[in-house]
């Protein structure tokens, strides 16, 4: 019935006068679990279900989406959308051209152990209560909590050039954080990761491989010592980042700025546009020559993977900074065209009710060698600051600051006391210029970003990026 | 109207306390960059969450289909997750009906892409030749809220909103506005408006980083508030400790030049009648003359505090909390141009961008400033300043206030609903670094 709903809208677009559309019909089930001092504090279940379509229409885009799937409603939205191309095409300097994109007919589905849909809803709960109890019983914690997000999402694409795309995709997250609060002073450290934890493209797996159990003490401890610990000192000195901060790192001063439709205007009254121009590629010094930045939408189990994007470009992998020299952009088919490439299928939309467009896959720092002990042990002064806590770059990508949960001083190769409050602020090419030092594939793990915020109206994507540790040197630390 | 099926769906719960919430949102945004229609998209659609209780145990279920069967399915599963989550010992019950204390007017914008596409060659056409970006919004929005306690609500609201930017080269201005008639908003002027400040904005200077006397603009000031509001005002915050407000309410803890409140019965803001569990949205003074003097409430907090709910209600089961949803802040007396002519040297900011808190209990947050930055000299604005970020104590800010713009605007950059805010003239102001 879908196929059908979605072919007799590409033909209702055709017999209009569209010049090109594509139509999308998403379905996604959502299911969240939060737990707070060993209490349930909310579980959603979500279904969610519509259509998109996008035409060319006089040279121009037009996109409308319905939640409402009968046939003459979405015929309707289908004239919508070629009024809005029309409306468009009265402000329009160039027509829409798009680079040339294979015909694909194909499915695709991530690989998965465990539906997270089949485990028992007590089974999820339990395990975040039991982590909560943990966390409650070091003293100062006042706020113990822990979540769990599950999505299934399933994709049929088909556009006028002859693609016929479905994919099926189940992603999971989870995590803990423990709230260390006294007199005014409140502490938070968390595990895997801030803001919700670790999120892959893999089922429960991921929830059991994460072990939340065995780390609620550890941070619950941390989050508490923190409340007793200096603050982090203002200087500049050597940095090492843990994978955590250095994905995100990544995703705000490489992966934005090099995402082709800011650098060429399309996000400049919201997000910004970017210090990177067209020209820059092949020329500019992104970095020092231990930074290569590869954006690869093939990873197993990468936040940022898929079969093929929302345009039906299969997903690749692309260098986009090798030894320190940018040497490619994020692409979708529109961009391309005006720098006379292929898309490099990095174009997706937040659902069925959102146009695609650019956004980051899995962009990762590549590894070298060594562990993060290694690491430590060759630095004799410095700083080791560890999971990410607020972040923040200016409209151009180039001035940054980020805000850490904990920190460690290194003095001749140990880590010595703990540091509160610690953040670091920099110029994206100077900083990634400083960089001397990137763990190895040992220490290199894919973290998944579920929160990228993008577009008018907002669209929300999920990013990974796989990183190690690294260290930079002559940091500005401390910012007050 | 929608109330009719909500109704029927607390029917079909036979007895069951249940909360139906239904959103629809039909929404027209057109997108333009580099002066041309890049983006134009329309949307219909529907949200429709049905929350139970059993004994304690909440379940809830969020479809966006409104088939008998989906619907049924949807009830059915809310049980189940109820029967298979722990009860929550702080689960008070759904709210009763109150009154409602103003009405929103039941209006819907009718307004045609190829409308919005006129309204934006206006704006181009007014920026002369300078690249123009920006978004050209309508949205009508159906809140609609039922429960089993006799609950039965629905109100529609429209509104059109423009944020744009002018690019002169490497320079910049702003334009935003938020109104609830599309010909209450004058493209060509907003145009000329960011165009002049672009145009102003040539060959930027460097200044150092340091402590700066500084003339915020509405836009600026506003997401200083909006991220005051988020930091303490609701009382689930409070209660858990994460404040910046403990121990401070009844003192005073800046200027008395201010005074904040949550505003939806103010005339130009925009707000909804009731919140989300469908109690009567209500101002609420947060700040009176500087001094720390109230709280927003949804059920659950208040009832811990044996208080009635404000009206601050997000969807629930909310892990935030209640917040404040229409922050005003209380206008003065100046002019801008009074607040820059009585500066002999100082920052004035348009707007601030990418800001994030760095302490949410010492109210600390960094950003970097955007769209228009200059230097004030005696008393003039004399030259560009190239962009700097900022790393500032939101009290200590407020309490060095000189002067309050004596105009309201809605402010871009807020996350529940409008604020309304003035301009704003502090005396120190930290700057922490410059970009280039």
């Amino acid at each position: 019935m879908i196929k059908d709903i979605a072919y007799e809208a590409l033909n209702t677009a055709l017999d209009g006068g569209a010049s090109f559309c594509e139509v999308r019909v998403v379905k996604q089930r959502y299911q969240s679990i939060e737990v707070k001092n060993e209490l349930v504090e909310s579980v959603t279940d979500d279904v969610n279900y519509g259509i998109g379509i996008r035409v060319i229409a006089n040279g121009s885009w037009g996109f409308a989406a319905t939640s409402f799937l009968e046939k003459d409603k979405v015929k309707e939205v289908v004239r919508r959308a070629i009024d809005i191309a029309r409306a468009s095409s009265l402000v329009k300097k160039h027509d829409v051209i798009l680079a040339t994109s294979p015909r694909i007919i194909a499915t695709w589905h991530n690989q998965v152990k465990i539906n997270p849909f089949d485990v028992s809803l007590n089974n999820k709960i339990s395990l975040l209560l039991d982590a909560t109890r943990i966390m409650n019983t070091v003293k100062n914690i006042r706020i113990a909590q822990g979540s769990m997000e599950f999505w299934e999402t399933e994709k049929f694409f088909i556009n006028s050039e002859g693609s016929e795309i479905f994919q099926h995709i189940i992603e999971s997250g989870g995590g803990i954080e423990a709230y260390a609060i006294r007199e005014g002073d409140v502490q938070r450290r968390s595990y895997p990761n801030s803001f919700g934890g670790q999120y892959e493209n893999r089922g429960y797996e991921l929830i059991e491989d994460i072990r939340l159990l065995d780390y609620a003490q550890r941070i619950a401890e941390e989050a508490s010592a923190l409340l007793d610990a200096p603050e982090c000192p203002s200087c500049n000195t050597t940095l090492i980042l843990d994978g955590l901060q250095v994905a995100l790192q990544v995703h705000e001063s490489v992966g934005h700025p090099t995402e082709l439709d800011r650098i060429l205007g399309m996000e400049a009254s919201y997000a910004g546009t970017s210090f990177v121009s067209i020209k820059d590629k092949g020329n500019l010094k992104y970095g020092s020559k231990l930074m290569n930045i590869t954006a690869d939408a093939t990873l197993q189990g990468g936040l940022g993977s898929f079969g093929y994007d929302d345009e039906g470009t299969p997903a690749q992998r692309v260098p986009i900074v090798r030894e320190g020299i940018l040497v490619g952009f994020l692409t979708n088919r529109e961009t391309a065209y005006i720098i006379n490439e292929q898309s490099n299928g990095t174009c997706r939309a937040d659902g069925w009710e959102n146009i695609p467009i650019i956004r980051m896959t899995n962009i990762n720092l590549e590894p070298q060698e060594g562990t993060l002990e290694d690491l430590i042990k060759d630095t004799k002064e410095g700083i080791f600051m560890s999971t990410n806590k607020s972040w923040s770059i200016d409209d151009k990508r180039l001035n940054f600051q980020f805000g850490l949960e904990i920190a460690w001083e290194i003095k001749n190769g140990r880590l010595t006391r703990i540091l509160k409050n610690p953040n670091y602020t920099g110029i994206t090419p100077e900083f990634w210029g400083s960089l001397d030092a990137v763990c190895g594939p040992s220490e290199w793990k894919i973290w998944g970003v579920p929160n990228c915020g993008k577009g008018q109206p907002g669209q929300v994507a999920h990013v990974g990026h796989g990183t190690s540790p690294a260290r930079l040197r002559n940091v500005r630390i401390g910012v007050r | 109207m929608y109330r009719d099926i909500l109704e029927n769906i607390i029917k079909k719960a036979k007895g069951i306390e249940t909360e139906c919430l239904l959103i629809s949102n039909n929404r027209i945004l057109t997108r333009f960059s580099n002066s041309y229609i890049h983006q134009n998209t329309s949307l219909e659609d529907i949200s429709l969450s049905i929350r139970i209780a059993l004994d304690n145990r909440v379940g809830k279920v969020t479809v966006n289909q409104l088939d008998d069967d989906v619907i049924d399915n949807a009830l059915e599963r809310a049980v189940e997750i109820a029967k298979m989550t722990p009860p929550d010992p702080d689960y008070c019950g759904l709210p009763e009906p109150a009154p409602i204390s103003f009405q929103e007017t039941l209006s819907t914008l009718d307004i045609t892409p190829k409308d919005l596409a006129e309204r934006i060659i206006n704006f181009i056409q007014a920026a002369k030749g300078l690249n123009s970006s920006g978004a050209l919004e309508v949205s009508n929005i159906t809140l609609a809220l039922t429960n089993s306690k006799g609950i039965n609500l629905e109100s529609r609201l429209s509104q059109v909103s423009l944020e744009a930017v002018v690019q002169d080269r490497e320079s910049s201005g702003y334009a935003y506005t938020v109104e609830k008639d599309i010909d209450k908003i004058d493209f060509t002027l907003l145009g000329e408006i960011a165009a002049t400040k672009a145009r102003q904005g040539h060959n930027p200077i460097e200044i150092p980083p340091g402590d700066y006397i500084v003339v915020l603009e509405p836009q600026a000031t506003g997401t200083i508030i909006s991220f005051l509001g988020m930091m303490g005002f609701g009382a689930k915050q409070y209660q858990e400790s994460r404040s910046f407000l403990i121990g401070k309410l009844g003192q005073k803890i800046m200027s008395e030049a201010i005074s904040i409140w949550d505003y939806p019965s103010h005339p130009k803001t925009i707000s909804f009648p009731f919140d989300f569990e469908g109690c009567p949205r209500q101002d609420v003074t947060l700040i009176d003359k500087g001094i720390a003097r109230n709280l927003v409430y949804d059920t659950k907090t208040a009832k811990k505090e044996n208080k009635a709910s404000t009206g601050n209600a997000l969807p629930q089961p909310s892990t935030y909390g209640p917040a404040p949803f229409n922050l005003t802040l209380l206008p003065g007396e100046d002019t801008l141009e009074e607040m820059i002519s009585s500066t002999e040297r100082g920052v004035l900011v348009t707007r601030f961008h990418y800001t994030n808190t760095v302490d949410s209990i010492q109210t600390i947050i960094t950003g970097m400033t955007r769209d228009g930055t200059f230097l004030i000299e005696d008393g003039k604005v004399t030259s560009p300043i190239k962009n700097m970020r900022f790393t500032q104590n939101i009290l200590e800010a407020l309490s060095s206030v000189e002067s309050i713009g004596n105009k309201l605007h809605i402010c871009g950059e807020s996350f529940v609903g409008p604020t309304l805010i003035p301009a704003l003239k502090v005396k120190r102001f930290h700057f922490t670094g410059v970009t280039r």
